[in-house]
């Protein structure tokens, strides 16, 4: 979800550039093995959630640029949904009940 | 998840992938090269000093070849690449032990090759589906007699059946007759399907060319469809020859259509070359399916929608008995009979194919022990490879799936030996029937189903010897392996190979003692009593063109000229000669003063056949009272009969039957026969059977056209055959000889298809034979090798070779014993099977059961001998000196 999100957000992106990006705005709380993105991305490849195209980095070397499909939009939105049920469910259950005394 | 356009996309993706892999692993890599670098430069730009950021981003990053790995996976072919590289490890291993590899693959290829060949033969002549609509919804009706043989039905039968239980069944009936047909100067007799009008639409066969006929066929003209092989074979294949009218004997008819090619009748052994519809075949013999006595049809049917087999059975139950109460003169103590048609066709063959596959399928097991014992001992040779696989971390789901696929790898190969073998086999399975009906016109073929069945039992083979060294193999105990250097696994092990040896040798014992039985079943019914002597007689079966005084002329002139060759002893004629098909015909209606019929049975039916003068001496029957025919039994004279002793003895106890009277119906009125004679009894039409009532009437006086020349010569008789066939065509060149055989051919058919059952299995039982014994071999021969230091050490110590051959025999023995004595118990469960099919022989037969397992024990001393005189000669030096 942070993939597609991420894509969604800056458009096509290169692979170190989704880690940065993931890494930065998580304030580097999601400090994962940054290598463990590929697998993801061939996943999502054969998905078809995104494509892939070979351009130019911002320091001139070649890159592959990840771009966001109309269908991968759509599974963004899904994973969305999901993830703000789940959250929003955690919430009710950790909040203090209203109008209970504590 | 996902629509099917999705999915569709996504196996796109993955395809594309998979061909492009070399391209996209090279593109994933580059990015993970440029992901690393550019963290490096991150680093270097932080300050990590310029030798530490590559390893700073590396840590970072972690394994790119595991990473990589697991992004290929993502590809989804990871299962195929796995499979591909267990393949080729499986080819590699395979190509390295040759030896293990030849011996796998000709036992799997026999025991496989051994299925398939019976499967088709099963195949061929029982179970193969009819290239009808739906071949597994046809069922049979039949009748059975007192004596519970099949019988068939009246055409009035079969029209009331259809009437009256039409609400559950549809029924049409088919009939055999021949057909003469002028081909140029030849005369050829064809095969005819006297069948009703839904006969095509029942079976739901259309026609190739033209079109077939219907039940609303109400033609004026006589009609045919002829079959797609008599269409290639007499027309060439003519298109033209729909619309056209062709003479059939005396008869015209207009050919409608051709059916379809592989469309051969309703029987797999025969091929009808011709149908008419009954109401064509009416115009010409009016009356004759107006009869209630003959009962000629084989009838099929298909249940209506909805239908259960038992619902119909008892519509058509209702119906015969019905039938009983009306016309108990043709139809009183018939019983009535409904099945599928395989379960009829299963019922006809005795259960043989079931007998045979099961038979055969034992040897694929023992040919499965042997293949496993073999991938056992070499698993142990490979303790040290598995050992290191799995403490390098594989793990052992994998490695079973390493040793499935191997296994798979060698049966395979095994089968692709097989089919090649099988394509060899099955054009010699028709000279095998032939033992049975040297007319037959089975087809034996490798098409789908065999391939089909072959792939089922090779993939049984994989699972049976594949599994137990897969799980034996890979419970190894790692740190003693790795410890003893392969050499030593935990003891106790050798169990299971020794059980596989007996198991083996408990299954040949079976398939030995049935072969036995059959065997000796065989020699009894030649050795059995027919009443009649096998002298060399030329049997040969003639359509006289004449009827009447004319018929009886040209018979006798025949038969003169025929006494007249030299090598040519005697000569006579029979409507059927004994054991030749149905054995001549039955008068329905016999009347014996001073006999009075049993309660309920309306009319005294016995069996009978016409015969020529000399018809006794041929065939060496003893006359026990009166005279045989002469040549003055004629047409004109007084009607005489001969009777057989059991119509003597039962119809004039104690009394002399000589000169008494008898009445016999025909064409409507009686006629008194005068009792000249009394003969021996002859079998009639089986090796076993039980004596019944039967009698001979002279040819001239029984008018009945059909003629078998029988012709006793000096030598062999074929070799008379050309100096009959021109003294035949010199006496008249009307007379067609439609098939030829001997006296000796027709007893030998008569035990035909216990022969070829015989052949069969005895085959199966040398092959499991030779496996178990080398199995016994193998294992015995692998134990001697593994204590080959304990025997040098025996030696050493002042052992014998009495004494080491003596150990190793022992061991052989005793795993001997141990399958012998489950394979007697299994074989006396076993042949109480084969009950039906066997003659003169008890199932428990106590020669057969101490002969094989004599056999098995011979062959096992042997197995165990060799390996053992190999350890008696172990030099306990080199012994010792090992490791």
């Amino acid at each position: 979800m942070l993939i597609l999100k991420t894509l969604a957000r800056l458009g096509p992106l290169h692979g170190y550039g989704i880690a940065q990006y993931i890494q930065q705005t998580s304030e580097d709380v999601l400090q994962v093995e940054e290598g463990s993105l590929y697998p993801a991305l061939q996943r999502m490849l054969i998905k078809g959630w995104i494509v892939g195209e070979w351009g130019v980095s911002e320091n001139n070397r070649r890159a592959r640029f990840y771009r966001l499909t109309p269908a991968g939009e759509k599974q963004l939105h899904i994973e969305i949904a999901g993830f703000e049920r789940v959250t929003r469910a955690l919430m009710r259950v950790i909040e203090p009940a209203s109008g209970q005394p504590a | 998840m996902g629509s099917l356009d999705e999915r569709l996309g996504e196996l796109g993706r993955r395809v594309r992938f998979w061909l492009h892999r070399s391209e996209a692993s090279r593109e994933l890599e580059e990015e993970m090269q440029f992901h690393l670098q550019m963290k490096a430069e991150q680093y270097r730009e932080s300050g990590v000093p310029e030798r530490d950021a590559p390893f700073a981003a590396q840590r970072q990053f972690g394994n790119p070849l595991l990473l990589k790995e697991l992004s290929t996976q993502a590809w989804g072919w990871h299962w195929l690449e796995t499979l591909l590289q267990d393949v080729r490890f499986a080819g590699r291993t395979m190509r390295k032990n040759k030896a293990f590899t030849t011996v796998a693959i000709v036992t799997l290829a026999l025991g496989i090759g051994a299925n398939s060949v019976v499967f088709s033969l099963v195949d061929g002549v029982c179970t193969r589906p009819l290239p009808v609509r739906d071949p597994g919804g046809l069922v049979r009706l039949f009748a059975t007699n007192e004596r519970g043989e099949v019988d068939g039905l009246s055409y009035p039968d079969l029209r009331d059946f259809n009437a009256q239980a039409k609400d559950s069944i549809e029924l049409m009936g088919a009939e055999r007759r021949g057909a003469l047909w002028r081909s140029g100067d030849r005369t050829v007799l064809l095969m005819k399907g006297v069948v009703s009008g839904n006969y095509f639409t029942l079976l739901g066969v259309n026609a190739q060319l033209g079109r077939v006929f219907t039940q609303t066929d109400r033609v004026e003209a006589p009609v045919a469809v002829i079959s797609y092989n008599f269409w290639q074979r007499g027309f060439h294949g003519d298109t033209s020859i729909v619309g056209r009218t062709v003479r059939f004997g005396g008869e015209l008819f207009t050919v409608i259509g051709v059916a379809p090619k592989g469309f051969r009748g309703t029987e797999l052994w025969l091929d009808t070359d011709l149908w008419v519809p009954v109401s064509s075949f009416d115009i010409y013999s009016p009356g004759e399916h107006e009869d209630r006595r003959v009962k000629g049809l084989d009838v099929f049917g298909r249940l209506r929608p909805g239908v259960s087999l038992q619902q119909a059975r008892a519509a058509v139950e209702l119906t015969a008995r019905r039938l009983e109460k009306e016309y108990p003169a043709t139809n009183a103590k018939r019983g009535i009979a409904l099945q599928t048609n395989s379960a009829f066709l299963m019922r006809q063959w005795h259960y043989v194919p079931v007998i045979l596959l099961a038979l055969v399928s034992l040897v694929l097991l023992i040919a499965c022990a042997n293949v496993a014992n073999l991938l056992l001992a070499r698993s142990e040779a490979r303790s040290r490879e598995i050992g290191v696989r799995l403490s390098l971390g594989c793990s052992r789901a994998r490695l079973v799936r390493q040793f499935f696929t191997e296994s798979a790898v060698l049966a395979t190969t095994g089968a692709a030996a097989a089919v090649a073998l099988t394509a060899w086999a099955v054009r010699y399975l028709p000279r095998l029937l032939q033992i049975v009906e040297p007319d037959i016109k089975n087809e034996f073929l490798l098409d789908g189903r065999l391939l089909a069945y072959t792939f089922l039992a090779t993939m049984a083979t994989v699972f049976l010897f594949g599994l137990a060294p897969a799980w034996h193999s890979t419970r190894t105990n790692l740190a003693q392996t790795s410890r003893s250097g392969g050499k030593r696994s935990r003891h106790g092990w050798r169990d299971f190979p020794n059980a596989l040896v007996s198991a083996q040798i408990a299954l040949t014992l079976v398939v030995l003692t049935v072969a036995g039985l059959l065997g000796r079943t065989v020699i009894q019914m030649m050795q059995a009593d027919l009443g009649f002597e096998r002298r060399n007689v030329l049997v040969v079966d003639l359509v006289s063109p004449y009827d009447g005084p004319k018929r009886d002329e040209v018979n006798a002139t025949l038969l003169d000229r025929l006494r007249g060759l030299p090598g040519v002893r005697n000569a006579s004629l029979a409507w059927r000669a004994p054991l030749q098909g149905h054995g001549g015909g039955m008068s329905d209606r016999v009347v014996i003063p001073g006999y009075t019929l049993p309660p309920g049975v309306p009319n005294l039916e016995i069996r009978m056949t016409a015969v020529g003068p000399g018809y006794f001496s041929v065939l060496g029957m003893r006359l026990l009272a009166g005279r045989a025919f002469d040549r003055h039994d004629t047409a004109g004279s007084q009607p005489v009969a001969i009777i057989n002793e059991t119509m003597a003895r039962r119809f004039f106890p104690g009394a002399n039957a000589v000169d008494r009277q008898i009445h016999l119906g025909a064409a409507g009125k009686m006629h008194d026969v005068r009792i000249v004679g009394v003969v021996n009894d002859v079998r009639i039409e089986q090796i076993v059977e039980e004596p019944q009532p039967y009698f001979f009437v002279p040819s001239t006086q029984s008018g009945q056209g059909d003629i078998t020349l029988m012709v006793e010569t000096a030598g062999p008789p074929m070799q008379k055959l050309n100096a009959i066939r021109k003294a035949m065509r010199e006496v008249d060149s009307h007379l067609t000889e439609y098939e030829t055989t001997t006296l000796e051919d027709l007893v030998q058919s008569a035990a035909g298809m216990q022969r070829v059952l015989a052949i069969v299995v005895t085959f199966l039982a040398l092959l499991g034979l030779a496996l178990a014994s080398i199995g016994l071999y193998g294992v015995v021969s692998y134990s001697v090798a593994r204590r080959t230091r304990e025997m040098g050490v025996r030696i050493a110590l002042g052992a014998r070779f009495q004494n080491v051959t003596g150990l190793v025999l022992r061991e052989g023995l005793l795993l001997a014993g141990v399958g012998c004595a489950a394979g007697f118990a299994l074989s006396l469960a076993a042949t109480r099977l084969i009950k039906g099919t066997l003659y003169g022989v008890s199932p428990q037969d106590p020669v057969t059961f101490a002969g094989v397992v004599a056999l098995m024990t011979a062959v096992c001393l042997l197995a165990s001998y060799l390996p053992a005189r190999r350890a008696a000669r172990v030099d306990p030096m080199t012994a010792l000196r090992e490791d």
